[in-house]
């Protein structure tokens, strides 16, 4: 304690250091040792040896370009439709929850407290081929009658959509409740016209909620194999199936390793972007 | 067959869980920074030179979900509490396998590090060959193993006396198909071609049992792969993907949708789709015309495991009574076949069903693909780019 | 007109809402649903009649069992290390200016945005590389590596809304920096610790992704599930599921319920320190 009285200073590096070198050591370097893995070359009977190679990141970018882009194509889309589902909704949550907001609020959060392949699971049972939701869009002739939703596209990208909902809702959420509602009543007064008000006043200032929920959305929905491993077919299948069953099953360590160094590339141009356009601050706050 | 008692199927499809035995691992940073180390052949040949013969405190087995035998009242399995009763070794049993390349990726690693992990697994023919040659796989102590006298199939060339697997069960490839969906299916091409089936089929992911039966359709020789014609029927493959005929590439995970109807047809592993009738009784399963597959199951010592105990083990379930008493509940073909009359005592519906007590006809009908080309990396990755893997 | 707009606008807006929750709600409704399943195959897909045995038996199947002990053992120790932590940094980084301030923020928000398929692989790839084996506690490894920031965060909020004065008073009347951080900073930050420990710790339960390329050859609850669902996962899942759903809202109805307690008794305690002051 005299220590700290003396040297004031030391105080922010003290409490700092315990988890800077955790998260140095655990995601720092690790992220060293994927891009060391990915310029290796070898199998599983020699070893893998470091080659400098780059014909991993070739050999992905090459074969496994639609992988790729349906990657960014459904997070894309799945984003887009988690904002066009939650901004309504927390709108009404922020603006007439009333006393019930908070309520509200938990009833919009504790479903995704529920195990990720549970929820992945039941949309498995309520998409089925013999199930309602189905059954329904035949009869009114909106899907053929051979058609299905399982197993397709729209189901993966409903799964994704789904399972990252907190992610745009919340931030949203945030940036909603941060102002006053009388601003918008005077706002309401002054324009006249509902919709006016809401584009000139509670828009622009729920914007940059809008932007942390896309990112937020957006980056794991790009990684994410769960959905289309348990809700689509290998047409549909992500960068992140192609990541996981190299690493893990067809046991290509170097090749699995610059997907995912791609992956991240990608991830961080858009960070950098984002963190460019927002500063630092906004980020973790 | 016996009445399956049908909440018991559940519990069994549970998957076993691992212990907490790893705890040991600890991050000690050990240099290395060349590569990730791989295995060498000669680390393959320190194989068991002398076995102490003394029997361990525990067993460690790995299987498959459903291929057991479970006691209905009991809920256990009468094969490993006999076991245990005759040995006083106590069974960890395990089901968590589901594919043989996801278990190889998943005990490769602590097995390329020394670890320990089971000490049996029950893996496939080609992937035991392959386990065997980085080293992953002991010798079983044959002369504990006097039983397998009784074994009814010939050793393949990668297991010579069977030395690093005993089998335990062999399965067949062929279609299963919905009654109530369609009237029947009775050949590959059907599958693939059939606009009824559009969307409604899957084939498996494993590729000795998609493509041996697409090649075997064409009328090619499976045991040898010609790489021609393994191209010619790749791209037919191909094609069917492209049609959206096929669904998925799946594993075990085809039973639910197969039960369930989502699915009309579907390449099949014969004792599954005996277990399934449980279920559904609209499900048929038939070995196409131009022939099925036919793939054998071996258990095998993972490095580290105990020999003796496993040998033993091993023993223990080629005892015919052992081995009737195991195919009359998990429906695939046995290896013993001094186990049929035992069968016929418990249930004589089984001895006489083709699916577990083939005769020579049906045996005939019936190949065992190219280990050789199973562990080729070339071909594997043609196959892996097309099931989109 | 313009009252005939506002009605529209007004039950518009409502029924997207209801519609909205009927989406977020409707897969825990049929989880829950089928957790009172009492299929007679293995698959508990149709409905096939009501029982309340499998919640009754919740434990009965013993891998299940002992993966949700394994589960829940790495969520304890990882709540409790990430929650220590994540306030620390939390704490410095809302209490003091320092140097390398923003490279912290930084260092925080990357493994938040970071998919976890890149995290659980470059994870694999340092054990791999240094022939560390993979288990128990590269399990908890991992997880601790991703809760740290979202504790950071959650503290953070807090934190920040916290009035310094009352730190100032309290020194002023003589307590020393300990007596101080105890007495007063502690018990006024603490929702925040809880709030995040409890997040580390349902991060940590739900985590599959991660899990599975540090797992060895241990399984955890999802991991379970991820095998389960290829032959069928059995009724107690469905149990278990509808259970995390009614404990999550239990918990935070309580939480909501002391933060409305608690924020009209800490203007108490304010407005009397710094009127002592």
């Amino acid at each position: 304690m005299g220590y700290l009285r003396r040297h004031p200073r030391a105080v922010p590096y003290l409490l700092i250091a315990p988890g800077l070198i955790w998260l140095g050591l655990l995601f720092v370097v690790p992220l060293y040792y994927l891009l060391s893995t990915s310029l290796q070359s070898g199998d599983i009977y020699e070893g893998f040896r470091q080659t400098f190679s780059w014909s991993n990141y070739s050999e992905m970018a090459s074969q496994y370009r639609p992988q790729l882009v349906r990657s960014i194509q459904y997070a894309a889309i799945a984003t887009l439709a988690a904002l066009v589902i939650a901004y309504p909704l927390v709108y009404f949550i922020a603006r007439r929850g009333g006393q019930w907001k908070s309520l509200l609020l938990v009833l919009l959060i504790a479903p995704f407290f529920v195990t990720y392949l549970i929820r992945t699971l039941a949309w498995q049972t309520i998409l089925a081929d013999e199930g309602l939701i189905v059954g329904v869009l035949r009869d009114v002739g909106l899907i053929a009658d051979d058609g299905r939703l399982l197993a397709t596209s729209f189901a993966v990208v409903a799964g994704i959509t789904y399972n990252y909902f907190p992610f745009m809702a919340l931030p949203i959420y945030v940036a909603l409740e941060q102002f006053d509602g009388r601003l918008l009543e005077a706002a309401g007064d002054l324009y006249a016209n509902p919709l006016k008000a809401f584009l000139r006043v509670t828009l622009p200032i729920s914007l940059p909620g809008v932007f942390a929920g896309t990112l937020t959305t957006f980056i794991p929905a790009m990684g994410d194999f769960v959905n289309a491993q348990l809700l689509g077919t290998p047409k549909q299948y992500m960068i992140g199936n192609v990541i996981q069953s190299k690493f893990l099953v067809v046991v290509d360590y170097p090749l699995a390793s610059a997907g995912a160094v791609m992956l991240m590339a990608l991830i961080l141009v858009g960070v950098f972007l984002y963190a460019r356009a927002l500063g630092t601050e906004r980020l973790t706050g | 067959m016996t009445e399956l008692n049908r909440r018991q199927l559940l519990l069994r499809g549970a998957i076993g869980a691992g212990g907490l035995a790893s705890m040991s691992a600890i991050l000690a940073a050990c240099g290395g920074g060349g590569g990730i180390e791989g295995q060498t052949s000669e680390q393959a040949t320190e194989a068991a030179a002398s076995v102490e013969r003394t029997l361990a405190d525990k067993f460690v087995l790995s299987n498959w979900p459903l291929y057991i035998d479970i006691d209905e009242e009991t809920k256990k399995s009468p094969t490993l509490d006999g076991f245990t009763a005759e040995t006083g070794v106590p069974v960890e049993y395990l089901e968590d396998i589901n594919s043989n390349e996801e278990f190889f990726g998943i005990v490769q690693g602590p097995l390329s590090q020394g670890q320990f992990v089971r000490d049996v697994a029950i893996i496939t023919g080609y992937m035991a060959a392959r386990m065997k040659d980085l080293g992953y796989l002991e010798q079983f102590d044959l002369e504990s193993v006097s039983d397998l006298g009784n074994v009814s199939i010939p050793a393949p060339p990668w297991n010579e006396g069977f030395a690093y697997g005993v089998p335990w069960q062999s399965y067949m490839t062929g279609l299963s198909y919905n009654e109530d969906k369609i009237s029947s299916v009775m050949s590959v091409e059907e599958l693939l071609t059939e606009p009824a089936l559009k969307g409604k089929i899957t084939l498996f992911n494993s590729m000795g049992d998609t493509m041996g039966l697409l090649m075997q359709d064409a009328g090619y020789d499976t045991t040898k792969i010609d790489p021609d014609q393994f191209d010619e029927q790749l791209e037919r493959l191909q094609k069917a993907v492209d049609d959206g005929q096929v669904r998925q590439f799946t594993g075990n995970e085809y039973t639910g949708p197969l039960a369930k109807g989502d699915l009309w047809a579907c390449m099949a592993w014969s004792g599954d789709i005996i277990q399934l009738q449980a279920d559904n009784d609209k499900l048929r399963f038939t070995i196409p015309d131009k022939g099925g597959q036919i793939g054998t199951d071996y258990m095998c010592i993972l490095k580290g495991g105990d020999v003796y105990t496993s040998s033993v083990f091993a023993n223990y379930v080629l005892d015919p009574k052992i081995a009737a008493q195991l195919s009359v509940y998990i429906n695939y073909v046995t290896p013993v076949s001094a186990a049929k009359p035992e069968a016929e005592a418990i249930d004589p519906a089984v001895s006489e069903n083709q699916l577990i007590f083939p005769d020579e006809a049906t045996l005939a009908k019936l190949q065992e693909f190219d280990p050789v080309a199973l562990n080729d990396q070339t071909y594997n990755e043609k196959f892996q780019a097309v099931i989109g893997a | 007109m313009r009252g005939l707009r506002r009605f529209l606008g007004r039950h518009l807006l409502t029924a997207f809402a209801i519609l909205g929750f009927v989406y977020i709600l409707l897969p825990i409704a049929v989880i829950a649903l089928f957790s009172f399943n009492d299929p007679a195959g293995k698959y508990n897909y149709n409905w096939q009649g009501f029982t309340f045995q499998y919640w009754r038996e919740v434990l009965a199947i013993p891998a299940l069992r002992d993966a949700i002990i394994v589960s829940i053992e790495i969520a304890l120790l990882v709540s409790v290390i990430s929650t220590i932590l994540g306030t620390l940094i939390a704490l410095a980084l809302v209490r003091h200016l320092f140097r390398g301030r923003s490279s912290t923020n930084l260092l925080i928000f990357l493994p938040m945005s970071t998919p976890e398929i890149v995290m659980g692989a470059s994870l694999l790839a340092l054990f791999l590389n240094l022939g560390v084996s993979t288990g128990f506690v590269t399990i908890l490894l991992a997880h601790v590596t991703f809760c740290v920031s979202f504790v950071v965060v959650t503290v953070k909020a807090r934190v920040t809304g916290f009035d310094r004065r009352l730190e100032e008073a309290a020194m002023d009347l003589g307590a020393n920096v300990t007596r101080t951080f105890l007495r007063v900073t502690f018990p006024l930050i603490l929702p925040g610790i809880g709030a995040a420990a409890l997040l580390s710790f349902a991060l940590s339960l739900d985590d599959f992704v991660i899990t599975n390329f540090t797992k060895g050859t241990v399984i955890t609850f999802p991991v379970y599930i991820w095998g389960a669902a290829r032959i069928g996962v059995p009724v107690q899942v469905n149990v278990i599921g509808t259970m995390i759903f009614l404990i999550a809202v239990g918990i935070m109805a309580v939480g909501v319920l002391v933060s409305v307690v608690r924020a009209r008794r800490d203007r108490a305690i304010a407005a009397q320190a710094v009127e002592a002051h």
